[in-house]
């Protein structure tokens, strides 16, 4: 099971560190879409994992042209990954997974495919359009 | 099969277990009142107690059913068509959690339901260690790591 292979020190984390790193995370994005003249709203959410307890974290919800998205954080212990965020279209229901590997945030679909582009904000923009597209 | 479908069939479960309590409590009652009423069907009313106490048990290794054959669909597409081993349940659950970046947490939680189905079906317990509620929600929360198509 996933929490066996973990080490004591993990063991014994807190949440603090997480939720700085999701809001510096989250402060960044928002920039962005302020540059892109989009409105933003940052509600909270509680999230409970194993080994942290229930903490709360912020998450973003964003007006996009095509429709409004949420940028929302999943856990910080996740299989594969130190972090997991999704970034998902309430209109269309597509989303793509924003993983942390070796302290860097990459993209995967939803589907667990690798995205071949870095994770920077040109590539959020051009997420913002893909996943509020209808085909 | 996609992922609101699984969802749709792991909820039926839970409803049918919902009907089935109503009905076999029901069915308890009138035998309070009336003994003899299965008598042609060859069963007492402690055939009746019995259905009644196992149900939840039963619905639980029914609703994990659903669970497993709409991931093992699931696994299936993603690996294609000439993917035919029959992996263990416990390692199906493992891959699609390592696929998908699953919280630890998540997979724990259908850990833990695998765990309770074993036990209904090989251990003869007393009782479930879950609740069908918490084995639904669990076993969704999992599912929803799935895309939607």
């Amino acid at each position: 099971m996933a929490s066996k292979g973990l080490t004591a020190k993990q063991t014994h984390a807190k949440p603090d560190e997480w939720i700085s790193d999701v809001t510096k995370l989250l402060s960044q994005i928002r920039k962005w879409c302020e540059r892109e003249d989009w409105e933003v709203t940052q509600p909270e959410k509680q999230v409970t994992e194993e080994l942290l307890g229930t903490y709360t974290v912020p998450l973003l919800r964003i007006r996009a042209p095509g429709g409004f998205l949420y940028v929302e954080p999943v856990a910080r212990y996740v299989i594969g990954a130190e972090g997991r965020i999704d970034i998902t279209s309430s209109l269309t229901m597509n989303r793509m997974l924003l993983v942390r590997q070796d302290g860097r945030w990459t993209l995967k679909t939803d589907s667990g495919v690798n995205w071949p582009e870095q994770w920077n904000r040109n590539a959020f923009v051009k997420l913002a359009g893909l996943l509020t597209q209808t085909t | 099969m996609n992922r609101q479908a699984v969802f749709n069939r792991v909820r039926g479960a839970e409803d049918e277990f919902r009907v089935a309590r109503i009905a076999v409590a029901a069915l308890k009652d009138q035998l309070s009142r009336n003994p003899s009423a299965l008598r042609q069907e060859g069963l007492s009313p402690a055939s009746v107690a019995d259905c009644l106490g196992n149900l939840e048990a039963t619905y639980i290794v029914r609703l994990f059913a659903e669970f497993e054959a709409g991931l093992r669909t699931y696994w299936s597409q993603v690996r294609g068509r000439s993917y035919r081993p029959r992996i263990h349940v416990r390692d199906l659950i493992d891959k699609v959690a390592g696929r998908h970046n699953a919280p630890s947490t998540w997979l724990d939680y259908a850990h833990q339901v695998r765990e309770c189905r074993n036990k209904i079906v090989h251990e003869q317990p007393v009782g479930p260690t879950l609740t069908l509620t918490a084995c639904r929600s669990y076993l969704c929360t999992f599912l929803s790591l799935l895309p939607p198509t």
